[in-house]
Protein backbone atom coordinates (compact mmCIF):
# COMPACT_ATOMS: atom_id res chain seq x y z
CA UNK A 1 0.00 0.00 0.00
CA UNK A 2 1.03 3.80 -1.23
CA UNK A 3 0.77 6.33 1.66
CA UNK A 4 -0.33 8.68 -1.19
CA UNK A 5 -1.53 7.28 -3.82
CA UNK A 6 -4.40 4.78 -5.00
CA UNK A 7 -3.67 1.76 -6.75
CA UNK A 8 -5.72 0.27 -8.91
CA UNK A 9 -5.64 -3.38 -10.37
CA UNK A 10 -6.96 -4.01 -13.66
CA UNK A 11 -7.42 -7.38 -15.55
CA UNK A 12 -5.87 -7.30 -18.96
CA UNK A 13 -8.34 -8.10 -21.67
CA UNK A 14 -12.06 -7.07 -22.35
CA UNK A 15 -13.45 -6.67 -19.23
CA UNK A 16 -10.00 -4.63 -18.69
CA UNK A 17 -10.87 -2.38 -21.95
CA UNK A 18 -14.22 -1.99 -20.60
CA UNK A 19 -12.80 -0.88 -16.89
CA UNK A 20 -9.99 1.62 -18.81
CA UNK A 21 -12.60 3.20 -20.70
CA UNK A 22 -14.84 3.69 -17.13
CA UNK A 23 -12.52 5.46 -15.78
CA UNK A 24 -12.03 7.61 -18.77
CA UNK A 25 -15.20 8.46 -18.46
CA UNK A 26 -14.95 9.82 -14.68
CA UNK A 27 -11.40 11.43 -15.83
CA UNK A 28 -9.21 8.93 -14.17
CA UNK A 29 -7.41 7.25 -16.73
CA UNK A 30 -5.65 9.51 -19.06
CA UNK A 31 -2.68 7.84 -18.55
CA UNK A 32 -3.27 4.17 -19.99
CA UNK A 33 -2.03 4.02 -22.99
CA UNK A 34 -3.79 0.36 -24.29
CA UNK A 35 -1.10 -0.08 -27.48
CA UNK A 36 1.62 0.04 -24.60
CA UNK A 37 3.47 -2.49 -23.46
CA UNK A 38 3.70 -1.23 -20.50
CA UNK A 39 2.42 -2.37 -17.09
CA UNK A 40 1.96 0.16 -14.67
CA UNK A 41 0.67 3.83 -15.33
CA UNK A 42 1.16 5.97 -12.55
CA UNK A 43 -1.05 9.65 -12.54
CA UNK A 44 0.90 12.17 -10.55
CA UNK A 45 -1.05 14.84 -10.47
CA UNK A 46 -4.43 12.59 -9.19
CA UNK A 47 -1.94 10.39 -7.46
CA UNK A 48 -3.20 7.38 -9.07
CA UNK A 49 -1.53 4.34 -10.05
CA UNK A 50 -2.81 1.40 -13.02
CA UNK A 51 -1.70 -1.74 -12.94
CA UNK A 52 -2.33 -4.13 -16.03
CA UNK A 53 -2.30 -8.03 -14.58
CA UNK A 54 -3.66 -11.33 -15.04
CA UNK A 55 -7.72 -11.25 -14.87
CA UNK A 56 -6.95 -14.47 -12.39
CA UNK A 57 -4.19 -12.16 -10.57
CA UNK A 58 -6.22 -9.09 -9.65
CA UNK A 59 -7.53 -10.55 -6.46
CA UNK A 60 -4.07 -11.59 -5.14
CA UNK A 61 -2.84 -7.95 -5.96
CA UNK A 62 -5.77 -7.09 -3.79
CA UNK A 63 -5.88 -9.11 -0.86
CA UNK A 64 -1.69 -9.04 -0.06
CA UNK A 65 -2.72 -4.51 -0.50
CA UNK A 66 -0.30 -3.92 -3.29
CA UNK A 67 -3.53 -2.72 -4.90
CA UNK A 68 -5.60 -1.13 -3.01
CA UNK A 69 -8.89 -1.66 -5.59
CA UNK A 70 -9.33 -3.70 -8.80
CA UNK A 71 -11.79 -4.76 -11.06
CA UNK A 72 -12.70 -8.11 -11.60
CA UNK A 73 -15.75 -10.28 -13.05
CA UNK A 74 -18.03 -11.72 -10.02
CA UNK A 75 -17.42 -15.54 -11.43
CA UNK A 76 -13.73 -14.86 -10.13
CA UNK A 77 -15.22 -13.20 -7.37
CA UNK A 78 -17.40 -16.59 -6.59
CA UNK A 79 -14.36 -19.29 -7.35
CA UNK A 80 -11.81 -18.09 -4.25
CA UNK A 81 -13.24 -17.23 -1.22
CA UNK A 82 -10.70 -14.10 -0.54
CA UNK A 83 -11.04 -11.48 1.99
CA UNK A 84 -11.92 -8.60 0.27
CA UNK A 85 -14.60 -6.24 0.01
CA UNK A 86 -16.86 -6.01 -2.84
CA UNK A 87 -18.05 -2.66 -2.85
CA UNK A 88 -19.70 -2.11 -6.25
CA UNK A 89 -21.01 -3.74 -8.90
CA UNK A 90 -20.50 -2.22 -12.41
CA UNK A 91 -22.68 -2.16 -15.51
CA UNK A 92 -20.04 -4.24 -17.80
CA UNK A 93 -18.77 -8.07 -17.94
CA UNK A 94 -22.29 -9.06 -18.24
CA UNK A 95 -22.50 -13.04 -18.98
CA UNK A 96 -24.43 -16.09 -17.24
CA UNK A 97 -22.43 -18.83 -15.30
CA UNK A 98 -24.32 -21.97 -16.89
CA UNK A 99 -24.22 -25.52 -17.32
CA UNK A 100 -24.09 -26.82 -20.69
CA UNK A 101 -23.81 -30.25 -22.94
CA UNK A 102 -24.48 -31.41 -26.03
CA UNK A 103 -27.18 -30.40 -28.09
CA UNK A 104 -30.57 -32.43 -28.01
CA UNK A 105 -29.07 -35.12 -26.17
CA UNK A 106 -30.48 -36.58 -22.93
CA UNK A 107 -27.28 -36.32 -20.77
CA UNK A 108 -26.22 -39.81 -20.74
CA UNK A 109 -25.25 -41.03 -17.32
CA UNK A 110 -23.49 -44.78 -16.64
CA UNK A 111 -23.85 -44.14 -13.28
CA UNK A 112 -25.32 -41.76 -10.87
CA UNK A 113 -22.42 -39.18 -10.83
CA UNK A 114 -22.29 -36.56 -13.38
CA UNK A 115 -18.88 -35.97 -14.96
CA UNK A 116 -18.54 -32.31 -15.13
CA UNK A 117 -15.37 -30.21 -17.25
CA UNK A 118 -14.72 -26.89 -15.87
CA UNK A 119 -12.43 -23.91 -14.66
CA UNK A 120 -14.59 -23.36 -11.96
CA UNK A 121 -14.60 -26.00 -9.70
CA UNK A 122 -15.32 -24.10 -6.44
CA UNK A 123 -18.40 -22.64 -7.58
CA UNK A 124 -19.43 -26.33 -9.67
CA UNK A 125 -19.07 -27.94 -5.98
CA UNK A 126 -21.11 -25.62 -4.24
CA UNK A 127 -23.76 -25.51 -7.09
CA UNK A 128 -24.11 -28.92 -7.06
CA UNK A 129 -24.11 -29.76 -3.54
CA UNK A 130 -27.10 -27.59 -2.79
CA UNK A 131 -29.28 -29.65 -5.36
CA UNK A 132 -27.52 -32.62 -3.59
CA UNK A 133 -26.07 -33.93 -6.86
CA UNK A 134 -23.11 -36.33 -7.04
CA UNK A 135 -20.39 -34.79 -9.36
CA UNK A 136 -17.11 -35.73 -10.46
CA UNK A 137 -15.09 -32.64 -11.30
CA UNK A 138 -12.57 -32.40 -14.26
CA UNK A 139 -10.60 -29.63 -14.47
CA UNK A 140 -9.70 -27.93 -17.00
CA UNK A 141 -7.94 -24.67 -18.06
CA UNK A 142 -9.30 -23.79 -21.17
CA UNK A 143 -11.50 -24.98 -24.35
CA UNK A 144 -13.57 -26.83 -21.98
CA UNK A 145 -16.59 -26.42 -24.51
CA UNK A 146 -14.58 -29.84 -26.15
CA UNK A 147 -14.77 -32.15 -23.23
CA UNK A 148 -18.42 -33.46 -23.38
CA UNK A 149 -17.85 -33.63 -27.71
CA UNK A 150 -15.12 -36.03 -26.87
CA UNK A 151 -16.39 -37.98 -23.96
CA UNK A 152 -14.39 -36.49 -21.21
CA UNK A 153 -17.51 -35.15 -19.09
CA UNK A 154 -21.19 -35.27 -19.85
CA UNK A 155 -21.53 -31.41 -19.57
CA UNK A 156 -19.51 -28.20 -18.66
CA UNK A 157 -20.43 -25.13 -16.05
CA UNK A 158 -17.94 -22.11 -17.70
CA UNK A 159 -19.42 -18.64 -18.45
CA UNK A 160 -21.29 -17.87 -21.41
CA UNK A 161 -21.53 -14.38 -22.88
CA UNK A 162 -23.07 -14.40 -26.29
CA UNK A 163 -23.16 -18.41 -26.90
CA UNK A 164 -21.43 -18.44 -29.76
CA UNK A 165 -18.13 -20.36 -28.68
CA UNK A 166 -21.29 -23.60 -27.57
CA UNK A 167 -23.13 -23.31 -30.78
CA UNK A 168 -20.31 -23.35 -32.97
CA UNK A 169 -19.40 -26.96 -31.03
CA UNK A 170 -22.77 -28.05 -30.98
CA UNK A 171 -23.72 -27.14 -27.40
CA UNK A 172 -26.26 -25.79 -25.08
CA UNK A 173 -27.05 -24.03 -22.16
CA UNK A 174 -29.16 -26.79 -20.25
CA UNK A 175 -29.46 -24.55 -16.97
CA UNK A 176 -28.31 -21.03 -15.77
CA UNK A 177 -26.98 -20.79 -12.85
CA UNK A 178 -26.17 -17.24 -12.04
CA UNK A 179 -25.58 -13.70 -13.56
CA UNK A 180 -22.22 -12.26 -13.63
CA UNK A 181 -20.77 -8.92 -13.90
CA UNK A 182 -17.60 -6.29 -13.47
CA UNK A 183 -16.79 -6.03 -9.25
CA UNK A 184 -14.97 -3.17 -7.50
CA UNK A 185 -12.93 -4.60 -5.63
CA UNK A 186 -11.38 -3.03 -2.17
CA UNK A 187 -8.65 -4.07 -0.08
CA UNK A 188 -9.77 -4.09 3.85
CA UNK A 189 -6.91 -2.16 5.34
CA UNK A 190 -7.00 0.06 1.88
CA UNK A 191 -10.71 0.64 2.51
CA UNK A 192 -10.39 1.70 6.16
CA UNK A 193 -7.22 3.93 5.62
CA UNK A 194 -8.43 5.95 2.38
CA UNK A 195 -11.93 5.29 2.93
CA UNK A 196 -12.62 9.01 1.73
CA UNK A 197 -11.03 8.96 -1.66
CA UNK A 198 -12.11 5.33 -2.75
CA UNK A 199 -15.95 6.35 -1.45
CA UNK A 200 -15.15 9.60 -4.22
CA UNK A 201 -13.99 7.00 -6.67
CA UNK A 202 -17.53 5.09 -6.34
CA UNK A 203 -19.46 7.92 -6.20
CA UNK A 204 -18.19 9.30 -9.50
CA UNK A 205 -18.04 5.36 -10.69
CA UNK A 206 -21.78 5.37 -9.93
CA UNK A 207 -22.99 8.10 -11.61
CA UNK A 208 -21.44 6.77 -15.35
CA UNK A 209 -23.18 3.19 -14.63
CA UNK A 210 -22.95 1.16 -11.79
CA UNK A 211 -25.99 -2.04 -11.17
CA UNK A 212 -27.49 -3.40 -8.10
CA UNK A 213 -29.45 -5.83 -9.90
CA UNK A 214 -29.51 -6.81 -13.42
CA UNK A 215 -32.79 -6.77 -14.80
CA UNK A 216 -33.82 -9.15 -17.19
CA UNK B 1 21.85 -9.70 -3.46
CA UNK B 2 22.18 -10.19 0.06
CA UNK B 3 20.55 -12.18 2.66
CA UNK B 4 19.93 -11.84 5.88
CA UNK B 5 23.18 -12.48 8.16
CA UNK B 6 23.44 -13.67 12.16
CA UNK B 7 23.28 -9.86 13.15
CA UNK B 8 20.35 -9.67 11.43
CA UNK B 9 18.82 -12.17 12.80
CA UNK B 10 19.66 -11.55 15.88
CA UNK B 11 18.17 -8.38 15.88
CA UNK B 12 15.23 -9.67 14.34
CA UNK B 13 14.90 -11.62 17.54
CA UNK B 14 15.79 -9.36 19.72
CA UNK B 15 12.87 -6.80 18.56
CA UNK B 16 10.65 -9.30 19.04
CA UNK B 17 11.55 -10.35 22.27
CA UNK B 18 10.89 -6.68 23.14
CA UNK B 19 7.98 -6.33 22.18
CA UNK B 20 6.31 -9.16 23.88
CA UNK B 21 8.16 -8.02 27.00
CA UNK B 22 6.73 -4.84 26.46
CA UNK B 23 3.68 -5.83 26.00
CA UNK B 24 3.37 -8.47 28.94
CA UNK B 25 4.87 -5.84 31.22
CA UNK B 26 2.18 -3.28 30.08
CA UNK B 27 -0.67 -5.90 30.52
CA UNK B 28 0.71 -7.37 34.11
CA UNK B 29 1.19 -4.08 35.40
CA UNK B 30 -2.55 -3.45 34.70
CA UNK B 31 -3.30 -6.86 37.05
CA UNK B 32 -3.58 -9.18 33.97
CA UNK B 33 -2.29 -12.78 35.06
CA UNK B 34 -0.84 -15.16 32.18
CA UNK B 35 -2.26 -18.00 31.01
CA UNK B 36 -0.81 -20.85 29.05
CA UNK B 37 -3.41 -22.68 27.24
CA UNK B 38 -2.94 -26.34 26.50
CA UNK B 39 -1.23 -27.57 23.44
CA UNK B 40 -3.96 -29.97 22.57
CA UNK B 41 -7.89 -30.04 22.15
CA UNK B 42 -10.15 -33.02 21.86
CA UNK B 43 -11.66 -32.75 18.55
CA UNK B 44 -14.73 -33.61 18.88
CA UNK B 45 -15.39 -31.64 21.91
CA UNK B 46 -13.64 -28.59 19.73
CA UNK B 47 -15.73 -29.08 16.56
CA UNK B 48 -19.15 -29.71 19.11
CA UNK B 49 -18.65 -26.34 20.72
CA UNK B 50 -17.24 -24.25 17.89
CA UNK B 51 -19.37 -25.26 14.91
CA UNK B 52 -18.11 -22.47 12.37
CA UNK B 53 -14.58 -23.35 12.84
CA UNK B 54 -13.33 -25.48 9.42
CA UNK B 55 -12.92 -28.58 10.15
CA UNK B 56 -10.33 -29.35 7.61
CA UNK B 57 -7.90 -26.15 8.40
CA UNK B 58 -7.40 -27.90 12.27
CA UNK B 59 -4.13 -29.63 12.36
CA UNK B 60 -5.30 -33.22 13.67
CA UNK B 61 -3.19 -35.85 15.67
CA UNK B 62 -4.07 -39.14 16.87
CA UNK B 63 -3.32 -40.44 20.62
CA UNK B 64 -2.43 -43.71 21.78
CA UNK B 65 -5.94 -44.71 22.36
CA UNK B 66 -7.11 -43.51 19.17
CA UNK B 67 -8.53 -40.45 20.41
CA UNK B 68 -8.36 -37.46 18.23
CA UNK B 69 -6.81 -34.57 18.87
CA UNK B 70 -6.29 -31.03 17.34
CA UNK B 71 -2.91 -28.68 17.71
CA UNK B 72 -4.93 -25.44 19.73
CA UNK B 73 -6.73 -23.68 16.70
CA UNK B 74 -7.50 -20.47 19.27
CA UNK B 75 -6.86 -20.35 22.79
CA UNK B 76 -10.32 -18.54 24.07
CA UNK B 77 -11.54 -22.36 24.18
CA UNK B 78 -8.72 -23.82 26.11
CA UNK B 79 -8.76 -20.82 28.60
CA UNK B 80 -13.20 -21.58 28.36
CA UNK B 81 -12.42 -25.24 29.07
CA UNK B 82 -10.14 -24.98 32.39
CA UNK B 83 -11.70 -21.57 33.27
CA UNK B 84 -15.54 -21.98 33.38
CA UNK B 85 -16.18 -24.72 34.93
CA UNK B 86 -14.44 -23.80 38.08
CA UNK B 87 -16.12 -20.41 38.29
CA UNK B 88 -16.66 -19.11 41.70
CA UNK B 89 -19.75 -16.49 41.71
CA UNK B 90 -18.90 -12.54 42.38
CA UNK B 91 -15.46 -13.02 40.78
CA UNK B 92 -13.47 -10.80 38.77
CA UNK B 93 -10.53 -11.77 36.32
CA UNK B 94 -8.40 -10.62 34.18
CA UNK B 95 -6.26 -12.96 32.37
CA UNK B 96 -3.67 -12.74 29.61
CA UNK B 97 -1.58 -14.80 27.06
CA UNK B 98 0.82 -15.01 24.81
CA UNK B 99 1.18 -17.86 22.62
CA UNK B 100 0.84 -19.73 19.36
CA UNK B 101 -2.01 -21.12 17.27
CA UNK B 102 -2.01 -23.48 14.61
CA UNK B 103 -4.09 -23.62 11.30
CA UNK B 104 -4.13 -25.41 7.90
CA UNK B 105 -3.74 -22.58 4.81
CA UNK B 106 -5.96 -22.81 2.26
CA UNK B 107 -2.81 -24.32 0.08
CA UNK B 108 -2.13 -27.23 2.96
CA UNK B 109 0.39 -26.18 4.94
CA UNK B 110 0.68 -25.53 8.79
CA UNK B 111 0.70 -22.12 9.57
CA UNK B 112 0.89 -20.49 12.68
CA UNK B 113 -0.08 -17.29 14.39
CA UNK B 114 1.17 -15.46 17.61
CA UNK B 115 -1.71 -14.79 19.13
CA UNK B 116 -1.37 -12.04 22.19
CA UNK B 117 -4.85 -11.68 24.06
CA UNK B 118 -6.42 -10.20 26.89
CA UNK B 119 -9.40 -11.67 28.93
CA UNK B 120 -11.97 -9.92 31.49
CA UNK B 121 -14.30 -12.07 33.23
CA UNK B 122 -17.27 -11.83 35.74
CA UNK B 123 -17.70 -7.93 34.97
CA UNK B 124 -20.57 -7.10 32.79
CA UNK B 125 -20.49 -3.03 33.27
CA UNK B 126 -19.75 -0.42 30.76
CA UNK B 127 -16.30 0.30 32.74
CA UNK B 128 -15.42 -2.97 31.94
CA UNK B 129 -15.93 -2.56 28.10
CA UNK B 130 -14.24 0.74 28.33
CA UNK B 131 -11.12 -0.53 30.15
CA UNK B 132 -10.62 -3.46 27.58
CA UNK B 133 -10.80 -0.91 25.02
CA UNK B 134 -8.54 1.23 26.24
CA UNK B 135 -6.24 -1.07 26.86
CA UNK B 136 -6.00 -1.30 23.28
CA UNK B 137 -4.99 2.56 22.75
CA UNK B 138 -1.94 1.60 25.47
CA UNK B 139 -0.94 -1.52 23.11
CA UNK B 140 -0.35 0.36 20.28
CA UNK B 141 1.06 3.70 21.62
CA UNK B 142 3.61 1.44 23.20
CA UNK B 143 5.26 0.98 20.18
CA UNK B 144 4.13 4.78 18.58
CA UNK B 145 1.61 2.74 15.99
CA UNK B 146 -1.20 4.13 13.92
CA UNK B 147 -4.07 2.45 14.24
CA UNK B 148 -7.49 2.36 13.74
CA UNK B 149 -10.01 0.77 15.61
CA UNK B 150 -13.60 -0.06 13.73
CA UNK B 151 -16.24 -0.73 16.35
CA UNK B 152 -19.98 -1.26 16.56
CA UNK B 153 -22.46 -3.03 18.75
CA UNK B 154 -23.45 -6.20 17.70
CA UNK B 155 -27.19 -5.38 19.03
CA UNK B 156 -27.54 -2.82 16.12
CA UNK B 157 -27.36 -5.73 13.30
CA UNK B 158 -29.63 -8.33 15.43
CA UNK B 159 -32.09 -5.02 15.90
CA UNK B 160 -32.39 -4.33 11.98
CA UNK B 161 -32.35 -8.16 11.80
CA UNK B 162 -35.14 -8.92 14.11
CA UNK B 163 -37.39 -6.83 12.04
CA UNK B 164 -36.71 -8.51 8.82
CA UNK B 165 -37.80 -11.67 10.40
CA UNK B 166 -34.76 -13.83 9.35
CA UNK B 167 -34.50 -17.63 9.95
CA UNK B 168 -30.90 -18.92 11.03
CA UNK B 169 -30.16 -19.65 7.89
CA UNK B 170 -30.79 -16.28 6.46
CA UNK B 171 -29.10 -14.68 9.37
CA UNK B 172 -26.02 -16.27 8.36
CA UNK B 173 -26.05 -14.93 4.65
CA UNK B 174 -27.22 -11.90 5.37
CA UNK B 175 -24.19 -11.24 7.69
CA UNK B 176 -22.09 -12.81 5.42
CA UNK B 177 -22.77 -10.55 3.02
CA UNK B 178 -22.31 -7.72 5.02
CA UNK B 179 -18.89 -8.95 5.97
CA UNK B 180 -18.06 -8.66 2.26
CA UNK B 181 -19.71 -5.49 2.05
CA UNK B 182 -21.07 -6.67 -1.04
CA UNK B 183 -23.58 -3.85 -2.54
CA UNK B 184 -24.67 -6.40 -5.35
CA UNK B 185 -25.63 -9.17 -3.09
CA UNK B 186 -27.12 -6.85 -0.27
CA UNK B 187 -29.68 -5.32 -2.80
CA UNK B 188 -30.45 -8.42 -4.38
CA UNK B 189 -31.07 -9.86 -0.75
CA UNK B 190 -33.51 -6.81 -0.34
CA UNK B 191 -35.56 -7.55 -3.40
CA UNK B 192 -36.24 -11.58 -2.57
CA UNK B 193 -37.19 -10.17 0.74
CA UNK B 194 -40.76 -8.32 1.58
CA UNK B 195 -39.11 -5.67 3.20
CA UNK B 196 -41.04 -2.04 4.05
CA UNK B 197 -39.80 0.95 2.81
CA UNK B 198 -38.04 1.97 6.37
CA UNK B 199 -35.70 -0.96 6.44
CA UNK B 200 -35.31 -1.11 3.03
CA UNK B 201 -33.98 2.67 3.27
CA UNK B 202 -32.08 1.95 6.44
CA UNK B 203 -30.57 -1.18 4.45
CA UNK B 204 -29.22 0.55 1.29
CA UNK B 205 -27.39 2.85 3.39
CA UNK B 206 -25.94 0.25 5.72
CA UNK B 207 -22.06 0.43 4.00
CA UNK B 208 -22.16 3.73 4.19
CA UNK B 209 -23.06 4.07 8.16
CA UNK B 210 -19.10 4.59 9.19
CA UNK B 211 -17.10 7.07 10.29
CA UNK B 212 -17.08 9.59 13.15
CA UNK B 213 -19.14 8.84 15.55
CA UNK B 214 -20.90 12.32 15.38
CA UNK B 215 -21.18 12.13 11.74
CA UNK B 216 -23.18 8.46 11.88
CA UNK B 217 -25.47 10.10 14.33
CA UNK B 218 -26.46 12.99 11.82
CA UNK B 219 -26.92 10.41 9.25
CA UNK B 220 -28.91 8.19 11.66
CA UNK B 221 -31.55 10.90 12.64
CA UNK B 222 -33.29 10.09 8.83
CA UNK B 223 -33.70 6.23 9.57
CA UNK B 224 -36.57 4.33 11.77
CA UNK B 225 -34.99 2.63 13.81
CA UNK B 226 -36.67 -0.06 16.38
CA UNK B 227 -35.74 0.06 19.94
CA UNK B 228 -33.06 -2.77 19.96
CA UNK B 229 -31.15 -1.11 17.03
CA UNK B 230 -31.65 2.81 19.18
CA UNK B 231 -30.42 1.23 22.31
CA UNK B 232 -27.29 -0.44 21.01
CA UNK B 233 -26.22 2.75 19.13
CA UNK B 234 -26.73 4.36 22.46
CA UNK B 235 -24.26 2.38 24.44
CA UNK B 236 -22.14 2.38 21.79
CA UNK B 237 -21.79 6.13 21.83
CA UNK B 238 -21.31 6.28 25.49
CA UNK B 239 -18.46 4.00 25.84
CA UNK B 240 -16.93 6.08 22.64
CA UNK B 241 -17.78 9.49 24.40
CA UNK B 242 -15.76 8.02 27.30
CA UNK B 243 -12.74 6.33 25.79
CA UNK B 244 -8.79 8.25 26.12
CA UNK B 245 -8.35 7.92 22.93
CA UNK B 246 -11.30 8.53 20.77
CA UNK B 247 -10.27 10.08 17.15
CA UNK B 248 -8.83 6.44 16.94
CA UNK B 249 -12.40 4.79 16.98
CA UNK B 250 -14.76 4.22 13.52
CA UNK B 251 -18.06 3.85 14.07
CA UNK B 252 -18.78 0.85 11.22
CA UNK B 253 -22.25 -0.26 11.50
CA UNK B 254 -22.06 -3.26 8.86
CA UNK B 255 -19.03 -4.65 11.40
CA UNK B 256 -19.52 -8.49 11.78
CA UNK B 257 -17.27 -10.76 12.85
CA UNK B 258 -16.51 -15.25 11.91
CA UNK B 259 -17.69 -15.79 15.12
CA UNK B 260 -21.35 -15.55 16.12
CA UNK B 261 -20.63 -15.56 19.96
CA UNK B 262 -20.56 -11.95 20.40
CA UNK B 263 -23.38 -9.51 22.06
CA UNK B 264 -22.60 -6.09 22.53
CA UNK B 265 -19.45 -4.35 21.77
CA UNK B 266 -17.44 -5.66 18.75
CA UNK B 267 -14.32 -4.39 17.15
CA UNK B 268 -11.60 -5.06 14.72
CA UNK B 269 -8.29 -3.25 14.44
CA UNK B 270 -5.92 -1.93 11.98
CA UNK B 271 -2.42 -0.58 11.68
CA UNK B 272 -1.15 1.22 8.92
CA UNK B 273 1.21 -0.36 6.95
CA UNK B 274 0.06 -4.06 7.58
CA UNK B 275 -2.17 -5.69 5.05
CA UNK B 276 -4.45 -7.74 7.69
CA UNK B 277 -6.46 -6.43 10.53
CA UNK B 278 -4.33 -7.22 13.31
CA UNK B 279 -6.92 -7.01 15.91
CA UNK B 280 -10.15 -8.09 16.90
CA UNK B 281 -12.83 -8.89 20.00
CA UNK B 282 -15.57 -7.81 21.62
CA UNK B 283 -18.38 -9.23 24.74
CA UNK B 284 -18.80 -12.98 24.32
CA UNK B 285 -20.73 -13.13 27.44
CA UNK B 286 -22.78 -16.34 25.21
CA UNK B 287 -19.74 -18.04 24.63
CA UNK B 288 -18.75 -18.87 28.58
CA UNK B 289 -22.35 -20.71 28.57
CA UNK B 290 -21.64 -23.05 26.53
CA UNK B 291 -18.68 -24.31 29.05
CA UNK B 292 -21.87 -24.20 31.57
CA UNK B 293 -22.24 -21.18 32.83
CA UNK B 294 -23.27 -17.84 31.20
CA UNK B 295 -20.75 -15.16 32.65
CA UNK B 296 -19.87 -10.75 31.93
CA UNK B 297 -16.91 -11.64 29.28
CA UNK B 298 -14.71 -9.57 26.80
CA UNK B 299 -11.54 -9.90 25.42
CA UNK B 300 -9.34 -9.24 22.30
CA UNK B 301 -6.69 -10.51 20.55
CA UNK B 302 -3.82 -9.50 18.67
CA UNK B 303 -1.19 -10.77 15.97
CA UNK B 304 2.11 -10.03 17.55
CA UNK B 305 3.87 -11.14 14.21
CA UNK B 306 2.36 -8.38 12.58
CA UNK B 307 2.66 -5.72 14.83
CA UNK B 308 6.45 -6.35 15.21
CA UNK B 309 6.50 -6.06 11.49
CA UNK B 310 5.57 -2.74 11.67
CA UNK B 311 8.05 -1.86 14.67
CA UNK B 312 10.91 -2.97 12.80
CA UNK B 313 9.75 -0.93 9.47
CA UNK B 314 9.19 2.46 11.90
CA UNK B 315 13.16 1.58 13.26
Amino acid sequence: MNENYLTIALPKGRLGDEAILKFKGIGYGDVILSDSRKLIFIDDEKKLKFMLVKPSDVMTYVESGVADLGIIGSDTLLEDEKNLYELLPLDFGFCTFAVAGKKGEEIHQRDDVLRIATKYPNTTKKYFKEKNQAIEIIKLNGSVELAPLVGLSDVIVDIVETGKTLKANGLEVLETMMDVSARLISNPVSYRFKYQIIRDLMDKLKKVGSIYVKNN
Amino acid sequence: MTFLNMMDELKYQQTKFQVNQKLQTLISNEGYILFEPSFFEDYEAFVLKNKRVKKERMIKMIDHDGKILVLRPDITTSLMRQIIPKWQDRSVLRIFYNSTIFSRTAMGQIDTIRQFGVELLGDGKKTADLEVLNLISNVFNLFNLDYVIEVSDTRFLEGVMSALKLNDQEQSKFKDILYRKSTYDLNKFIETKNISKDTTQLLESLFSLQGELSMIEDKLKSFALNEQSKLAFNALKERINALDDKKRYMVDLSLVSTYDYYDGILFKGYLKGSQKDVLSGGRYDPLTENYGKKIPAIGFTLNTQEVIKEVLVYE
